[in-house]
């Protein structure tokens, strides 16, 4: 015996005649002894007669002559092309086939090792990266609050030329006559 | 003897244009009619209706006789209608989007117009089928496909699975929620008796 919560669900496929016969046949019984399913099933019945008071629509008469133009317009190189990619394809997939053969019979230590170098040496060269000088602007940029930064800028506007030496610059990159350092603090 | 439509493409992938013709005279009324109903335009729906055929057309080199013509036909079709309703959606037009009611009163009253010339009985007529379409455009893209697919297409339910790549089991949940779905909105718009008048 089915049960409503099980029919429910099935009602729409059956209006459909979406299922096997003996599941049709088992609804049928079902309906006809449940007021509540038949009235469901009545409703999507309904529902698709109010669909199908919708007028249909037709092309307008330039519709064909216009898309064969079109149609026309595509040449035979753009199909010749179609093909050539497809042929291209084709014979790729073909080697691609000798290779998983080859791959599953033969070759597969060699590979795996092959693979491996690779997977290495793709990783190695993606890690590598050359040390570059930090930047001379250094103690401006880790500066944390704006009242630091005022400050350095301030130390800066107050800094005279005169103290900063040659010597001083060539033994030590990081002190800039534009940025004050430790040493510049101290002076 | 009428000829298969995998006869006739068979035919167009050797650049039979006479082939390529008549599946367009088999399927530009339905093609466009399906569109029509998707994106509720009928300028644009020629226009997608039209490139449904190009593509066909283009990828004739393609076309492998193992797969259905028409399934094959209205997955295009379908992947067409589905840009069309994201990119609308994406502009953000009035269309489908049921969480702006003035731009839809808009609408409306745009399409009101043109018939409201009409004799009383065809006005009606015209209103209701305005009203009719209004309720399809409010289900979800997916539930809007399928009971077009299932209602005015006649597709079976494995054909609609093929046309929207899901399920058959996908299928017949979508297409029992868009009439539930579909059932409540014709009531909400004053079509369809209310659940009330239970006999
Ligand atoms: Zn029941």
């Amino acid at each position: 015996m089915l049960k409503c919560e099980n029919v429910h669900p099935q009602l729409s496929a059956y209006v459909d005649r979406e299922m096997p016969l003996w599941t049709i046949r088992l609804i049928q019984w079902h309906l006809k002894r449940c007021s509540s399913c038949a009235y469901e099933a009545m409703r999507i019945r309904q529902t698709d007669k109010i669909l199908h008071q919708l007028d249909s629509v037709k092309t307008s008469d330039n519709f064909l002559p216009d898309l064969m133009r079109r149609a026309a317009a595509i040449t035979v190189i753009e199909r010749e092309q179609i093909s050539a990619i497809r042929r291209i394809l084709r014979r790729l997939e073909s080697s691609f086939a000798w290779l998983r053969y080859s791959f599953r019979t033969r070759m597969r230590p060699y590979a795996v090792v092959a693979s491996l170098a690779l997977i290495a040496s793709v990783v190695s060269l993606t890690l590598y990266q050359p040390r570059l000088p930090l930047p001379a602007n250094d103690a401006l940029t880790l500066a944390q609050t704006p009242s630091e930064k005022q400050a350095l800028l301030v130390e800066f506007e107050i800094v005279p030329i005169n103290q900063f030496s040659k010597p001083h610059l060539s033994s030590n990159r990081r002190t800039s006559p534009f940025i004050p350092t430790d040493q510049g603090k101290e002076k | 003897m009428r000829t298969s439509d995998e006869e006739l493409m068979m035919k167009c992938r050797n650049g039979d244009m006479s082939a390529f013709e008549l599946l367009v005279m088999r399927y530009k009324d339905l093609i466009t009619n399906f569109i029509y109903r998707s994106i509720s335009d009928y300028h644009r729906a020629e226009d997608l209706a039209q490139e449904t055929f190009l593509r066909v057309f283009r990828s004739a080199a393609r076309y492998e006789p193992k797969c259905r013509f028409k399934n094959w036909l209205y997955l295009i079709a379908t992947n067409l209608c589905r840009n069309e309703i994201r990119d609308r959606k994406r502009r953000n037009t009035a269309y489908l989007d049921d969480l702006i009611p003035e731009n839809e009163d808009a609408s409306y009253l745009e399409l009101m117009q043109d018939v409201s010339q009409l004799p009383d009985e065809v006005y009606e007529k015209k209103e209701r089928q305005i009203i009719i379409q209004q309720t399809i455009d409010r289900l979800p893209e997916n539930q809007r496909l399928a009971l077009l697919l299932v209602s005015y297409q006649n597709l079976r339910y494995d054909e609609i699975a093929e046309v929207l790549e899901c399920s058959v089991s996908a299928v017949k949940s979508l297409i029992h929620r868009a009439r539930q779905n579909m059932k409540t909105l014709l009531i909400e718009v004053g079509i369809g008796e209310s659940s009330h008048a239970k006999v």
